[in-house]
């Protein structure tokens, strides 16, 4: 048993394969960054410098930049993100992407969003893989295999997501009774039949329904990585994280998520 | 630095998802629960209403988010919460505030929030703390209301 992990273990750390669904994703994730320096700029401008109003810093208020640095800092955000759509430099601009999003948090604890924390996580893993190999501006695509056990660390770091997610779901009893999918339920009740959304509110729907989300997101975990449940799961993953998408505003994770899942298709269907 | 060896993905591999791991089970440390991947913790507000406490010990109410303060030389100015603590902090007073990261979460930000005032307001010359009560609700329950009180540095 031992003997298998560890030659699983050996074998996803020196696989290698195709390349084209990386550079997919660092497109992805590029335009996903460049939406975050918009963001930025966009409150900068409109509500001032946050350091000026009320903020949470985890640093120490010496640590956290002044309105001019951190204008210099909005500047390298953009440019890096850039960089990663361009495909040029576009792995260490992925790690300095990854390290202004972290400390844009640790300066203000009111900037933190799960889909900040997963965007740099997945930023950080995807700098170390190759994929800067397509889609790259001005320069033909190099077809070669390339190491992918950054792209199976990505893909370990969305099971991750996953067990922490329903696992402390899990353990919280209103989570698990439907206390909190019940208040969840008005944007979902939009789109569902009127009769279908009604039953869906009573207690009981609400509890079923949470019982549901935890059991697809532990599953999930699992079942993304199994070939025989893989095109399922992924199935599965697609419809959980869009009627999310639905009843909260989280669709920035949920790109985020579903730009992710590429990096379980099978080689075949990302290269058409 | 970035194409790593055998022994390099290892060891990157190792910090990396011991570093996640290490912040998802502390996760219950910080009142936000940050870090830890916990997706729509509670569906939660709480209403913040603060007061002046003046000298004398006399508590005079905060009214439509805003005061009037005289400095030390007796100069009128008027004070703004909402100029000073912005969303997704609890900007606006005396009325339900959303709590995406939990009630807790949001009651520490309400007490942060009044630090943040009571330190960067030296117009007010005649407030000696703040003082809020905040009205808490957890997954549409409501919850016994909190008092919190911040002393101004004179």
């Amino acid at each position: 048993m031992l003997a298998d992990v560890a030659a699983t273990l050996r074998r996803l750390r020196d696989d290698e394969g195709d390349t084209r669904a990386l550079g997919m994703v660092r497109v992805g994730f590029g335009l996903l960054l460049l939406n975050e320096a918009w963001l930025a700029t966009q409150e900068l401008r409109g509500q001032g410098f946050f350091g000026d109003h009320f903020h949470q810093p985890y640093l120490p208020e010496a640590l956290v930049p002044s309105a001019g640095v951190y204008t210099l800092l909005l500047v390298a955000q953009w440019l890096a993100a850039l960089l990663v759509v361009a495909g040029r430099r576009a792995r260490p601009a992925l790690l300095v992407s990854a390290a202004l999003l972290v400390y844009a948090m640790l300066c203000d604890r009111l900037w933190f969003h799960h889909y900040r924390h997963t965007m740099a996580a997945f930023c950080t893993l995807l700098a170390f893989a190759p994929c800067d190999r397509h889609l790259v501006l001005g320069r033909a695509a190099d077809r070669a295999p390339g190491p992918l056990w950054a792209q199976h660390a990505m893909k370990l770091q969305v099971s991750l997501m996953y067990l922490a997610s329903g696992g402390s779901k899990l353990l919280d009893p209103e989570w698990r009774g439907g206390q909190m999918w019940s208040r969840m339920m008005p944007g979902l009740a939009t789109v569902l039949p009127s009769s279908l959304a009604r039953a869906l509110e009573t207690p009981l729907g609400a509890s079923l329904m949470a019982k549901g989300a935890i059991t697809t997101e532990l599953g999930l975990a699992v079942l993304l990585w199994l070939p025989r449940t893989r095109r399922a799961a992924i199935a599965a993953g697609v419809l959980f994280h869009l009627t999310i998408s639905m009843m909260t505003p989280v669709r920035l994770f949920t790109i985020e998520m579903l730009l992710v899942y590429l990096l379980f298709l099978k080689p075949e269907v990302t290269s058409g | 630095m970035l194409e790593l060896g055998a022994r390099g993905r290892a060891w990157f591999c190792a910090l990396f998802f011991g570093g996640e791991i290490l912040l998802v089970a502390t996760a219950d440390l910080r009142t936000d629960k940050s870090y830890g991947f916990r997706m729509f913790p509670e569906a939660s507000s709480i209403r913040v209403h603060v007061d002046r406490r003046l000298d004398g010990g006399r508590l005079a109410p905060v009214e439509a988010g805003a005061w009037q303060a005289h400095d030390c030389s007796g100069g009128g100015h008027r004070v703004v919460w909402r100029q000073m603590v912005r969303w997704p902090a609890p900007a606006v007073l005396d009325a339900p505030v959303g709590a995406p990261y939990g009630v807790d979460n949001e009651v520490q930000r309400t007490r942060d929030a009044l630090r943040w005032v009571a330190d960067h307001t030296p117009e007010d010359c005649e407030t000696r703390a703040l003082v809020a009560h905040v009205e808490r609700t957890r997954n549409g329950q409501p919850l016994d209301p909190v008092d919190l009180e911040v002393e101004r540095a004179r």
